[in-house]
């Protein structure tokens, strides 16, 4: 490793860098105006960091009238540019690797701030990827106060900020560390864990039979399969009969399941007169906390009983549970649904008590054409956000 | 100083009639326990009211033996009188109708008064998809849910659904004492599992009365 002697000084204008030894003291021309410091800025990123091969990394502005919205590479043994990058918005300086790459946060064209890194060469790419070379996050959006860089730590783990305002341990680069882990891709959610704590995938299914562990049986309201699949009961209900699965590091008991959905509906509900009424509602089961939850046993929630749709057994380590959201054949008290377009969003998680969490997004939509037939063609579910209401 | 009986009389008077704060209340230009009735009425106010009479209702006592006198009456007026409404999102569209936000404040304060006309709609349920959580939770069942919050005091009437009424109405009285889970209600689940035909409510009764 290059020890590097002396100080270093950026100045905006002239733009130059300027490094200083005991004996000696050089002044190199910069590529762009390097940024100014406003005093002790606690949330405002370094403007500058140097690598162990006495690389420069300094974010300035392309021009004199420009935001800051470059950063460069500089060599500052011989002032050699190595490489420049402009981005969309002021680069906040993060880290730099032991391979001379470094990693920054900016905002893209989407508005929202992503980590990045950028290779020896200049290469910039996002620091956690999907196999797609996708950003997989933490995408951060809402956050208009404060610093929120990731820092590494150790083992190919990075501390960062998490959309929802929590710190995450995230295991995904390959730059920082050779024994790095692979990026988790499952729900594009980066995996959110401490070192040695416990981990947990999850998953939902949606046909065949419920997995050869699951000992649940659908139950409640307008239920009448116990196979995974869209089944219409005749004059109750069409609903997809889906099965989560989740499988954790420790002990299935020492976790939470909870569930939110969001639905859109929109038809015509016909009378015992046979007069249609149109209707069109939604309904977010966000804005009550925990309903959306499933039962689990002796839950005390109003109505739980009797209910029981999570499995979870000390001493194990898989987690089942059962859902079957959809819509009921009536419409209403004095009407039953002529044609229906229903779409549903869920959000299932199991989260442990130190806050590790993992998710999945899943969607229902379902299509009951006129005459109240299902139209089991059109009709769908699967992993991910589904089409738009 | 010499204050004759009449003044004295007049001013006893006075200050009982003030005693009750809610009329303090108005005085002091916080809304009156009846005007924030009539605002729960309101379709254009009812939501508001609500919020404030609940607040209202938790800690004042007076406010509270207001609504029990006048919530059940218009909890007797039934979901037809709810507005029209194009608004699509359907927890606001609920509160825009001044019978739900009726039922939803006898529940959330536990008003006894109200469980004779809570049992008329125990079955009865709001629009909204299917969701079998929130279905278990009775979300969906606002006077069945209020029933519910009650608690001891509407086990009466829940006796009486039970005995007078069968199908929906009969199995929902069976869920809520299910979930009341007190010694008086797991009494009641005893009675009735004794005469109870439906091979599921019996299944419901019995794992209640386990726990």
């Amino acid at each position: 490793m290059k020890k590097l002697a002396g100080a270093l000084l950026p100045i905006s204008f002239p733009p130059a860098l300027y490094h200083a030894t005991a004996s000696s003291s050089s002044r190199f021309s910069l590529p762009l105006f390097p940024a100014e410091i406003f005093g002790d800025n606690l949330f405002a990123a370094d403007a500058m960091l140097l690598g162990e091969d006495g690389t420069a990394y300094l974010t300035g502005r392309s021009s004199e009238q420009s935001p800051v919205d470059t950063v460069a590479a500089v060599d500052t043994s011989n002032g050699n540019v190595k490489w420049t990058a402009n981005t969309t918005s002021e680069p906040d300086l993060s880290t730099v690797t032991s391979d001379g790459s470094l990693v920054f946060q900016s905002a893209q064209g989407d508005n929202a701030t992503h980590t990045l890194i950028a290779d020896p060469n200049g290469n910039i790419s996002p620091l956690f990827a999907n196999s797609d070379g996708s950003d997989a996050g933490p995408v951060l959006t809402n956050f208009s106060f404060g610093l929120h860089i990731p820092f590494y730590w150790t083992l190919g783990i990075w501390f960062a900020s998490m959309p929802d305002g929590g710190l995450g341990a995230i295991t995904g680069s390959g730059k920082a560390e050779t024994e790095a882990a692979p990026v988790p891709v499952s729900g594009a959610e980066p995996q959110r864990q401490h070192v040695g704590s416990p981990t947990a995938t999850i998953t939902v299914r949606f046909d065949g039979p419920k997995s050869p562990g699951d000992q649940l049986a659908f139950s409640g309201d307008g239920s009448c399969s116990q196979t995974l699949a869209l089944w219409y009961c005749q004059n109750l209900s069409w609903s997809f009969y889906v099965e989560g699965a989740a499988t954790v590091s420790d002990d299935a008991a020492k976790w939470k399941v909870s569930q939110n959905a969001v639905i859109s509906r929109s038809g015509d509900a016909k009378d015992s007169q046979g007069v249609l009424r149109h209707i069109r509602d939604s309904f977010n089961s966000d804005i009550l906390p925990g309903d959306d939850d499933p039962c689990v046993l002796n839950d005390s929630r109003p109505g739980c009983e009797g209910i029981v749709s999570v499995q979870q057994p000390s001493g194990q380590k898989s987690i089942f549970w059962l859902d079957h959201p959809g819509s009921l054949y009536k419409a209403s008290s004095d009407a039953v649904w002529d044609s229906l377009n229903e779409t549903g969003q869920f959000t299932s998680r199991v989260c442990n008590r130190f806050g590790i969490c993992k998710r999945v997004n899943w969607f229902i939509l379902l299509i009951v054409d006129p005459g109240s037939m299902l139209d089991s063609a059109q009709s769908l579910a699967g992993l991910g956000t589904g089409p738009n209401p | 100083m010499r204050i004759s009986r009449t003044v004295l009389v007049s001013v006893l008077v006075l200050g009982f009639s003030s005693g009750t704060s809610w009329q303090w209340a108005s005085a002091q230009g916080r809304p009156s326990a009846p005007e924030l009735f009539e605002r729960l009425r309101s379709d254009q106010t009812t939501n508001a009211a609500r919020k404030q009479l609940l607040d209202l209702g938790k800690s004042d006592p007076e406010t509270r033996n207001y609504l029990a006198a006048q919530l059940p009456l218009l909890i007797d007026l039934g979901p037809e009188s709810c507005p029209q409404t194009d608004t699509v999102d359907l927890v606001t569209r609920w509160h825009a109708c001044p019978w739900y936000n009726a039922i939803e404040l006898a529940g959330n304060l536990r008003i006894a008064e109200a469980s004779p006309a809570l049992a008329r709609w125990i079955n009865w349920r709001v629009e909204g998809p299917l969701l079998p959580s929130i279905e278990a939770q009775l979300i969906f069942y606002p006077a069945a849910k209020a029933l519910y919050e009650i608690g001891d005091p509407a086990i009466p009437v829940l006796q009486h659904i039970l005995n007078s009424s069968g199908g929906g109405e009969h199995a929902q009285a069976v869920r809520v004492l299910c979930k009341i889970r007190s010694v008086k209600a797991k009494a009641a689940l005893s009675e009735q599992l004794a005469r109870e035909a439906d091979p599921g409510l019996r299944t419901m009764i019995k794992n209640a009365m386990r726990h």
